[in-house]
């Protein structure tokens, strides 16, 4: 009975669960939970980088969609919506935490010279024998700064489009593309740096 | 290789298995914590209006006895051919002998009662759904 009542659940849009969660079918924000809970713990853990952290914020998450779910406009995405408070959740504990590391980038908003730069020089095949390659990556991505990594990782990681990641952050899609421009060339930067150290 | 591609080299990355019922747990928990401060607010209402009634009962008994209203109830068993050939005017009679102080006061008190009541239901199925959710 309830493999069956979960079987209907997962064929449901994301909209017709939430018209569900709305009129209290606890089965719904269940699926709905289950449906998205993957992306934000992946997309949370790489923000934070600390796996305790991560379940903490992901649950943090999903308790402010629960508690505004009344609130969701269901002509937008349901998934942007769902990345925007958890980016929103990370940004407030890291402010907490007083760990914020805005690269020097980050406020430079007009138009730039990485916005024209295809990056198109492939990366040293040293980089990329490194046995601790994913470890360098995780290291470079908190580096930049949490919106900027925010954008390679939704990108990335999540197959966002630059136009819902606009949607999320509330910024326009070219200073979101070029924020993803040189975000990359610091990411490239990081990574060129350690070879040789490590070599 | 072009930089973006090196994201291809993170390992994938599963949510613990345990994740999902954390989650609904919180929710539970909170959800519990908002209909306990809800019952308290409703419980509250009902002590303090039943304090009231009961502080001023007499005062209320004797505002009933005063008025007509229960000469007129009364005459709806004794005589209700009376009453149904004098529809109208008993109803506009017993509108009007209403001691409506004492009737808003019963009205709180049942509003508060029946919140009492709905808020203690919802808070025994949320226990039931969590504890259903545990065993799934």
């Amino acid at each position: 009975m309830v493999n069956g009542t979960e079987s209907i659940m997962n064929q449901l849009s994301d909209n017709e669960l939430i018209k569900a969660c709305r009129s209290g079918d606890e089965n719904a924000l269940g699926t709905l939970i289950q449906r998205h809970l993957s992306a934000v713990y992946r997309f949370i853990f790489r923000m934070i980088g600390d796996r305790p952290v991560a379940e903490d914020l992901t649950q943090e998450t999903f308790l402010k969609i629960w508690k505004s779910i009344r609130r969701f406009d269901p002509t937008k995405s349901f998934r942007a919506w769902t990345f925007a408070i958890a980016k929103n959740v990370v940004i407030d504990y890291l402010r907490k935490k007083k760990h914020l590391t805005f690269s020097e980038i980050e406020n430079d908003e007009g138009q730039d010279i990485a916005d024209t730069i295809p990056d198109i020089q492939p990366l040293p095949p040293e980089i990329l024998e490194r046995a601790e390659l994913a470890q360098d990556i995780e290291r470079a991505l908190l580096e930049l700064s949490p919106e900027t990594r925010s954008i390679i990782l939704m990108h990335e990681m999540e197959d966002f489009t630059f136009q819902e990641i606009a949607g999320v952050l509330k910024k326009p899609m070219n200073t979101v593309k070029s924020r993803y421009r040189r975000a990359l060339l610091v990411l490239r930067g990081y990574l060129e740096n350690l070879a040789p150290k490590k070599q | 290789m072009p930089t973006e591609q090196i994201f291809k080299h993170l390992p994938p990355l599963e949510p613990p298995p345990d994740l999902l019922q954390k989650v609904l747990a919180r929710i539970h928990t909170v959800r519990m914590r908002r209909l306990y401060a809800q019952l308290s607010a409703a419980a509250a209402g009902t002590i303090l209006s039943l304090s009231y009634i009961a502080f001023s009962w007499s005062a209320f008994a004797s505002q009933i006895q005063e008025s007509s209203f229960l000469a007129m109830l009364k005459l709806l068993w004794s005589d209700p051919d009376i009453v149904f050939s004098n529809l109208t005017n008993i109803v506009l009679g017993l509108l009007e002998s209403i001691p409506l102080d004492s009737v808003i006061l019963a009205l709180i008190v049942c509003f508060f009662g029946i919140a009492v009541l709905w808020i203690a239901a919802a808070m025994r199925h949320e226990t039931r759904r969590s504890f259903f959710t545990q065993l799934t």
